[in-house]
């Protein structure tokens, strides 16, 4: 729907009372219409991802074979291809936590960063939008739940592919670099609004 | 709410205020009601996602044998599955390798499809047409290298659909994989177990409630 185009009646030097009849009838129109972007006051809706995983260090495997965990680093914790990809896509924020799995408080990673990146191809390169950090050393450690708003950041539409990644850094306080004694279980959110279809 | 009914309004009766103001208390009356969807909004439906991480071949969720050849090939799982709550339409389906680059050996062949059921995918079995209706499918062939084949990082694709969804409908994950005759390297396949990830993501439209 457009907005409805209303002509002045006393222009009419004909008492031409079709120009009042055809005013109600365009926004008789006009409301049988609406559009989302011009006449509905809230027309977006939240969407949701999320994601949990282990960070976990797996056995090597002989060859040349990834792991889904390899140390510390997941670059695809949570991904999707954004749909619509459009101007009127909005970032609001990302949230998370994490809890250490070993039960000696020492044994936990010092940070988790936990990052949200777009970029314009599947496999990269992609480009940082936010984060959050959980600090092992703050006040509530890791399990504190930290959220960072993104609504400043404006979406770009030739990028439409994104990621979560999830680092880990090593345990300073043991120094031990080989982590793989310290799983860490890490808990992401991110939310987007999108328009109505 | 509905289409207001605007009276015609004659020539030389703008002094008759009973037809205009009938006309603005039928505008009005729309105004004051509800604006009903399909009737008066032009774009009436909302995307919504879901995305998820799902290994290609989950051990526990296929009977993985050794005589898995592709003369016999029966073995096969649901490795995923959403149950459909209320009725929407999928329009989008991106499947994705996004674990790094991986090496498979010679003379495999595992798929993975993306499939719609009204019945519970309870039994799995290697002829697809019984499972159900096939929306998309990811997969890794090597049945006819000669050598190992690189599995690139971002392998996959995304794709449009219209697949309209009732309530109560089933959308899963089917894996099948198959070997070569007399082909001994299982351990291969397990590497392929082990190290492949599907990185799945689904758009659905559906009209708001």
């Amino acid at each position: 729907m457009s907005i409805p185009t209303l002509t002045d009646p006393a222009a009419s030097i004909t008492n031409d009372a079709s120009v009042v009849e055809q005013n109600d009838r365009n926004i008789a129109a006009s409301i049988n219409n609406l559009e989302n972007s011009t006449n509905v006051a809230q027309y977006k809706g939240v969407k949701v991802f999320a994601a949990s995983g282990l960070l976990n260090r797996t056995s090597t495997l002989d060859g040349n074979y990834p792991n889904y965990v390899t140390g510390r680093l997941v670059n695809f914790f949570l991904f999707w291809n954004q749909h619509p990809s459009t101007s009127d896509v909005e970032y609001l924020d990302i949230s998370g936590y994490a809890i250490r799995a070993d039960s000696t408080e020492a044994h936990q990673p010092d940070l988790i960063t936990v990052t949200l990146q777009r970029s314009s191809t599947v496999a990269g390169a992609y480009s940082n939008v936010g984060g959050i950090t959980l600090n092992s050393g703050a006040t509530g450690g890791l399990a504190k739940h930290q959220t960072t708003d993104l609504s400043a950041a404006s979406y770009d539409t030739s990028k439409s592919f994104h990621r979560v990644k999830v680092e880990a850094t090593l345990d300073s306080a043991t120094g031990d670099a080989s982590w793989q004694n310290f799983p860490v279980f890490v808990v992401v959110k991110v939310r987007m609004k999108s328009a109505s279809a | 709410m509905g289409n207001p009914i605007v009276r015609r309004i004659r020539n030389n009766t703008f002094g008759n205020g009973p037809v205009v103001r009938a006309n603005d208390g039928a505008l009005l009356a729309e105004l004051q009601g509800n604006a009903a969807k399909k009737i008066n909004i032009q774009s009436y439906t909302s995307y919504h996602d879901i995305s998820a991480q799902v290994p290609w071949f989950a051990l526990d969720a296929l009977d993985v044998s050794t005589d898995a050849q592709k003369s016999n090939p029966s073995e096969s799982g649901v490795v995923w599955l959403h149950r459909v709550p209320r009725k929407k339409t999928l329009s989008k389906v991106s499947m994705y390798f996004l674990n790094g680059s991986m090496i498979v050996g010679p003379g495999l062949k595992t798929e993975v499809r993306l499939m719609k059921s009204d019945k519970f995918p309870g039994e799995p079995s290697f002829n697809v047409d019984e499972m159900g209706e096939v929306i998309a499918t990811f997969a890794v062939d090597t049945l006819s290298e000669q050598g190992d084949t690189t599995v690139a990082e971002g392998t996959g694709a995304t794709t449009g659909h219209t697949v309209n969804c009732r309530a109560g409908d089933y959308l899963f994950l089917y894996s099948t994989f198959s070997m070569n005759e007399g082909l001994t390297k299982f351990t291969d396949f397990t590497k392929v177990v082990d190290a492949g990830k599907l990185s799945l993501h689904l758009v659905f439209k559906e009209e708001h409630a």
